[in-house]
């Protein structure tokens, strides 16, 4: 499980709707380090955060986390 | 949205305060609590002039740091928000990565004393002592180290 990473698209997508990480952080009452760490990687967020983003974005959960396989 | 940045911002400050006065707290503990430790097993009636100013400085660090924390926590109380986002996911699972850490020290210190004491005797309250010390401290400087 270590050598999986998980990718997201939560940049791409609030640049999409001209947000900021502390708008999305409001939406899904997290704090904004929070959501800074998800999008970096460093976090890898609940399944109820996960949720949450994609509610925000209107979208799936797969649409927007995906797994980078190991080489 | 000026309600939003103005939570965001109030959240980021909070955050930082809660940090800055558990960086005071764990100072002021492991000035009084070291300093303590030395006075009474390390070196007993010496350096009273330098270990009795340390420990109550310490105790006085200390002391202010909780009440900060327990005046941020009673602020956190009457804002719901604020505290379901200062004591988000990623908080909590910091929280008890440093208890885990603490807790892991504090073992490590027992079998270490333990071993210690088959060639040195030692004083049950002294190793209590110690444990308590590591735990504490290693406990609060994981959580400062996690949270960066």
């Amino acid at each position: 499980m270590e050598d999986f990473e998980l990718m997201n698209t939560i940049k791409v997508e609030r640049a999409k709707r001209n947000m900021s990480q502390a708008d999305l952080a409001f939406q899904i009452s997290v704090s904004r380090k929070t959501i800074n760490t998800i999008e970096t990687g460093k976090f890898v967020p609940s399944t109820i955060i996960a949720l949450r983003i994609a509610q925000v974005f209107n979208t799936t959960v797969e649409s927007i986390f995906q797994i980078k396989e190991p080489l | 949205m000026e309600d939003i940045e103005e939570t965001q911002m109030l959240a980021e400050r909070w955050e930082g305060d809660r940090i800055k006065w558990i960086k005071w707290m764990l100072l002021g503990f492991m000035l009084w609590d070291g300093a303590r430790i030395s006075e009474k097993y390390l070196f007993p009636g010496q350096y009273e002039f330098v270990l009795a100013p340390m420990i109550a400085i310490g105790t006085i660090i200390w002391m202010v740091g909780m009440l900060k924390l327990s005046q941020l926590s009673k602020l956190l109380k009457k804002n719901k928000q604020l505290n379901i986002i200062l004591n988000d996911e990623m908080i909590v699972l910091h929280r008890l990565k440093a208890f885990t850490t603490g807790f892991y020290a504090l073992v490590a210190t027992q079998v270490l004393i333990q071993f210690i004491s088959y060639s040195h005797p030692f004083s049950s309250i002294l190793a209590a002592d110690i444990s308590i010390f590591v735990g504490v401290v290693s406990a609060g400087v994981a959580f400062i180290v996690y949270h960066r």
